[in-house]
């Protein structure tokens, strides 16, 4: 178990090295903020709420939405695709493989490493300055124990998705293609800058055939208060579904990526 | 203009290399237009529930959303792979002696070759979605307003363009300006993705005189929707477009030359 400790404090002090990534990075963050806060202003602002599938929505209610939106998506940034891209065309998985450790656990430790690390150094100060300029609801306790139980099961629901789609590299050499396309299509239908709320009912039941909105909408519908005690646990429910499928997705790809592996010059 | 001749037939060459591998050539057009459209759908789901965003409708937004999206592949498809990942290569490496000594430019030189056909996507999408605004609204196509339409397009993508070069250009003083480039192309530019009158005085201001992006959409869709008196600055501001396109490359232009005379190569 030590090892694996010492990969996530390695993988948190690889990312402090890069000083200009890390400002722009925070820079980029308060950007994307500003320009949804200023939208859901125009949009929400006057009316001074919106009916929509979970009762009235007020400006409140969106400028908390934006920013927790905002949190989880700092929390699970990561770079498992372009990693383990970087690994298999470069060959260096050949030795990973070698190492008396699990490849898979390796990787997750090194996910968890970044995320720690935004945790820290890139979500508490944009948490701070919205504490302190922004309308920011807090929730009941009981729902903030479901939603944190909810962001924990979403990183480890994010690890399996990218891990499984950076296994694609094995096969397919343009991985920037899967990563962007990944990107936008979680993006659109987790819910993260258009709540489900507003989404009509087709592509609402489209939405429910993906994890994604169980990453960023329904954790963020618990913080608010938006859902039904029973529907939050159900929600869980569906995570740990989640999981299993991917899981299991998972242990049937690396089976054949690590048949398909080939090294350059052995 | 022997330059842009050679820029031309460098193109060319490149062209006929990328069909060589089509099918990556393919995805490489195919995925950007994937993204774009679910880009768009997000925009269709939030006006069909909000009907409008300051006033602005869907395919008036669209509009806005679609020029920021053709001026951007115009640029890119010229200056991103030399400005974004090349020119901080060859700096950093030492390898920007080379464009020193050939009988071009230095800039004519570090673009030749290097267009990114994969914008030829969001060209095209954005070229259909043009079509369709332009048919579900109800503009007066006036030879004026056609005219003054194409030096919009030139406008932005001079200012989109000037984007790319001066955050290359800073390649010759800071060692890596991807993030830079990417703060300026990609998190500016979110701004003027609506209607910049939903935004407080100051950052109008600052996307009009400072980074003045909404000169690529705003000002001119305002034009041709014949929108007036809904921001702070004056009606002119509306032709402004082509003016500020031409003083931002100017700009862009004279700084790659003071980084040019900077630049001392590596070693000793």
């Amino acid at each position: 178990m030590r090892k694996y400790w010492e990969y996530i404090k390695n993988s948190f002090k690889e990312n402090l090295t890069y000083r200009v990534l890390y400002f722009t990075g925070i820079l980029q963050t308060v950007l994307a903020l500003v320009v949804q806060l200023y939208l859901w202003r125009a949009l929400v602002g006057q009316a001074g709420g919106v009916t929509s599938s979970s009762g009235i929505i007020t400006l409140g209610d969106m400028t908390t939405y934006v920013l927790i939106g905002t949190f989880i998506g700092t929390l699970i940034s990561n770079n498992v695709i372009g990693d383990i891209n970087n690994r298999v065309r470069g060959g260096q998985v050949a030795i990973d493989l070698i190492k008396p450790m699990n490849f898979i656990v390796y990787m997750f430790c090194r996910m968890i490493g970044r995320n720690l690390f935004n945790l820290i150094f890139r979500l508490l100060p944009v948490l701070v300055i919205a504490v302190i300029f922004l309308d920011f609801q807090l929730p009941s306790l009981p729902n903030l124990v479901l939603f944190l139980v909810m962001v924990i099961n979403t990183l480890v629901i994010m690890f399996l998705i990218v891990f499984n789609l950076s296994l694609l590299s094995f096969w397919y050499m343009a991985m920037w293609q899967v990563d962007i396309f990944f990107g936008s299509l979680m993006e659109l239908f987790s819910g993260r800058f258009l709540p489900l709320w507003f989404f009509p009912q087709i592509l609402v039941s489209i939405a429910a055939f993906m994890p994604f909105r169980l990453m960023y909408y329904v954790p963020i519908s618990i913080y608010l208060g938006k859902l039904e005690i029973i529907d939050c646990w159900l929600a869980i429910l569906q995570q740990f579904m989640w999981i299993a499928i991917l899981g299991g997705i998972t242990a049937l790809m690396w089976r054949s990526a690590i048949k398909k592996l080939v090294i350059q010059g052995g | 203009m022997r330059g842009l001749k050679l820029i031309l037939i460098s193109y060319g060459t490149y062209l006929k290399s990328m069909v060589e591998y089509r099918p990556a050539f393919v995805m490489d057009i195919l995925v950007p237009v994937v993204i774009y459209l679910m880009a768009y759908l997000g925009i269709w789901i939030m006006l069909d529930k909000f009907k409008m965003i300051q006033g602005w409708t869907l395919y008036e937004v669209m509009l806005l959303f679609n020029l920021n999206l053709f001026t951007y592949a115009l640029a890119s498809f010229i200056f991103r792979v030399a400005f974004f990942q090349e020119i901080q290569e060859m700096v950093r490496m030492g390898n920007f002696d080379i464009a020193l000594v050939r009988p071009v430019n230095s800039f004519v030189y570090v673009l030749m070759g290097k267009p990114n056909a994969g914008y030829f996507g969001q060209m095209s999408l954005a070229t259909v979605i043009f079509i369709l605004c332009f048919t579900n609204l109800d503009i007066e196509f006036t030879p004026i307003k056609i005219l003054f339409f194409i030096a919009a397009i030139i406008g932005g993508t001079l200012i989109q363009s000037s984007l790319w070069i001066f955050s290359g250009t800073l390649s010759f003083w800071i060692v890596l300006t991807n993030t830079i480039s990417s703060t300026l192309t990609g998190s500016c530019r979110e701004f003027i993705d609506y209607p910049i009158s939903i935004y407080d005085k100051f950052v109008q201001v600052l996307f009009t005189f400072i980074i003045p992006l909404a000169f690529i959409n705003f000002f001119p869709a305002s034009y041709l929707l014949d929108k007036s008196g809904e921001t702070l600055f004056h009606p002119a501001h509306q032709y402004g477009t082509p003016v500020a396109g031409i003083v931002m490359f100017a700009l862009a232009y004279w700084f790659w030359t003071i980084g040019v005379n900077k630049y001392e190569s590596t070693g000793s």
